[in-house]
This record gives C-alpha cells, structure tokens and sequence, in this order.
C-alpha cells in the first residue's frame, strides 16, 4: 500500500516549524541518526526508525538517495516480534506450575502473574525473529506537506513520534479543522469564524 | 493553537458534514465543484457509502455498497439525520480517472487508485516512476482541497442555512 502500489493509502500532515538549513543535509543527518537499532537475540518486542525508499536495509542514506526532484523520499521501518498469543499463554502457564510447585502455594497472586507473562515474553523475545514493516514517507519540500502511507493508528503515533524526536518539530495531521486553519489562507476574522463553527445538522 | 486531539474532537461533525455537503453537490449542483476546482472535474459517489447517526451514547451506522438502488438506502439515512463519514469516490479530470475513499473523521485517504503508471524495471526507473506517482497522487489532493475549502467558506456564511435548506429538499424530493 505504499507510494509506488496500485491501491494507496495515506495520511496528510504539514510540518509546523522550519527546520535547520540547509535543509536536505539536515534531513539526512536526521534519517542516519535515527535508524533501526538491531534486536535480533534481544529482550525488545519491537523497534522503529528511518530506511532508504527501497532500500530498505541501507543504514548510510545519502543526500541521491533520498532526494527525489521537489521531494525527500524515505520510509519508517518498523521491527516487531510477533509472538502468538496461544505460545505466550502456553509458556506461562508451564512458569506459573514451576513457581507453584517450588512455593508449595495453589495461587499467585495478580502482580505475579503478571511478573511471570513479563519474563516469559521477554525470554520468547529473544527467540524470535523480528519481522521488519515499511510505511513510505513523500515529503514535498516546496508545500511543506509530508504523506505518509498507512492510516494505522499505531503507525501513525510512531511516526508522529520519531519526527519530533529526528528534526525536532511537529506534524499537525491535516483532519478537516486543521486543515482548514492552516492551509485555507483564512484570515483573523474568518479564523475565530471556525472556531465558532458547531454542529449543524442538515436535518433537525 | 489548539491541541490537535482537542480539535479532532470538538469538530469531528465537520468531515462529515463536508462528505454529506459533497455528495449532494455532486447530485444536485455540480457546477460548484467545477467551480471550487477550478477545473473541468467532474466529482461522482462511488461504489460505497458508511453513514452515521451520533446520539448521546449510541452511534448507528449504516454501511452500503453496491449499485444506485441500495444507495437509496444511504439517502434514507441522512434523511433521518445520519451524515457521511466515509464514501468512495469517482474524479475525473479529462481523461483521467480516479478512485479513493475518504474517512471524513480525519480526513484521510484511502485505497486510492491513480491512472495507470508504467512498470518500474530497474533502480534507474525509480526516480522517474516517484515523481510521475507523487504528481498523480497530488493532483487530486490539490483538487479535493480546493472544494474542501469552498465548503469551509460557505460554512462560515450567513447563506449556510439555505444550502441546508437545499440539501433538505433534496432528502425529502
């Protein structure tokens, strides 16, 4: 479902602040600062960061990499660990009997329980492969509006995340308001309009 | 400025009033959104339609696909007070044609379908194919904003209450 897919999909943000000039080495210094940190053997579930478009596994992008006529052009990877939930429940149910039978109680308690699928998930983890996911990011550097292609909530919050945390300004996602705040050229007056609006409805 | 999880919530009627405003221009006045385009474009409701009524501490919902019949069942909806939320849309501009949904919530676009770009062979293609892609994708962005915000405008209006007047007759025709 990414940029150069048949069927798309994707979600508008605009960039709320100016980013250091100039501003395709900073994007690229960004992009190389903030990529996937590897968790193969690891505890982690999962892990984010920024990937060549198309190149998904290059870690050193250069400014022809990511630079595409008017656009930057790269790719949020994200590494997760997909443990099945039936292997989880399994694991810790084997843990649970270990703790029982060396404490001689019959139950534990919530925290512990808790504790005991903590540990379990933790060692699983560090079993299992993590699967890598892309989502492409078009960045138009004359508009200031950035795509990026999933409408997932969760991406879409770890995105948001890691551009603040990589160039240091927010995206404001373009939902109808904000759209209309920051993109219709409205003026002072027509502003406090829009902030007046309420519902309302066709029919009564 | 407002925070933006304030501002989705405090004006999430807005979407689908607009996707509601829409198909009913498209229907009834279609010179509006050749107007607001500014281009010859021609604006048609696709194969879907998702209407929701909001009470208090209910939603009802009413999801229809398929041909002009069962969108009969949509104009039903709104006629007792549902609005658009999510809709599958023709453009047309020349002879160029695309498809996407639009979730009025948040504005978001989905499943879009461009006219038809060539394969990409090799790593030297790429760059060709992203600016061809990106300007098709775009274009029909720019396209749908441009209506986005004559409806903005005439919201804020005085008029607005004979547009709902319109939309009305419309409903009840």
């Amino acid at each position: 479902m990414g940029l150069l897919s048949g069927s798309s999909s994707f979600t508008r943000y605009k960039i709320s602040g100016p980013i250091a000039e100039p501003l395709v080495e900073t994007v690229r210094q960004a992009l190389a600062q903030n990529t996937v940190e590897d968790i193969d053997n690891k505890p982690e579930e999962k892990t984010l960061g920024w990937a060549g478009f198309e190149k998904a596994f290059v870690q050193d992008m250069t400014q022809a990499d990511i630079v595409i006529g008017p656009y930057l052009v790269f790719a949020l990877r994200m590494d997760k660990k997909n443990l099945p939930a039936k292997v989880l429940r399994q694991h810790a149910m084997q843990e649970t009997q270990k703790r029982l039978a060396a404490s001689g109680r019959e139950f534990l308690s919530k925290h512990e329980k808790e504790e005991v699928k903590e540990q379990v998930s933790m060692r699983l983890f560090v079993r299992l492969p993590p699967v890598p996911y892309f989502f492409d990011v078009l960045w138009n550097m004359d508009t200031g509006i950035v795509l990026f292609f999933s409408t997932q909530k969760a991406a879409r919050e770890a995105f948001e995340s890691l551009f603040f945390k990589s160039f240091g300004v927010t995206l404001i996602p373009l939902y109808p308001f904000t759209w209309a705040q920051v993109s219709a050229g409205l003026d002072e007056d027509e502003l406090s309009a829009l902030e007046k609006l309420v519902p309302a409805p066709f029919v009564e | 400025m407002m925070d933006v999880a304030v501002a989705l919530r405090r004006y999430s009627f807005l979407g689908p009033e607009f996707l509601t405003w829409l198909w009913f221009v498209t229907e009834n006045e279609p010179q509006v959104i050749e107007k607001a385009a500014g281009e010859p474009v021609t604006i048609t409701v696709g194969n879907r339609i998702v209407a929701e009524k909001r009470r208090r501490d209910s939603v009802e919902r009413i999801a229809i696909r398929g041909d002009e019949a069962q969108m009969e069942e949509g104009l039903m909806a709104l006629k007792k007070g549902a609005l658009v939320t999510d809709v599958n849309l023709e453009l047309e501009l020349g002879d160029s044609q695309w498809r996407f949904s639009i979730k009025g919530e948040t504005m978001t676009f989905s499943a879009m379908r461009t006219p038809a770009t060539g394969p990409v062979h090799s790593e030297d293609e790429i760059e060709g194919a992203v600016l061809e892609k990106a300007a098709l994708i775009e274009k029909p962005l720019q396209i749908m904003e441009k209506i986005f915000f004559a409806f903005i405008k005439a919201r804020m209006d005085d008029s607005w209450n004979n547009t709902r007047r319109a939309v009305r007759k419309w409903l009840e025709a």
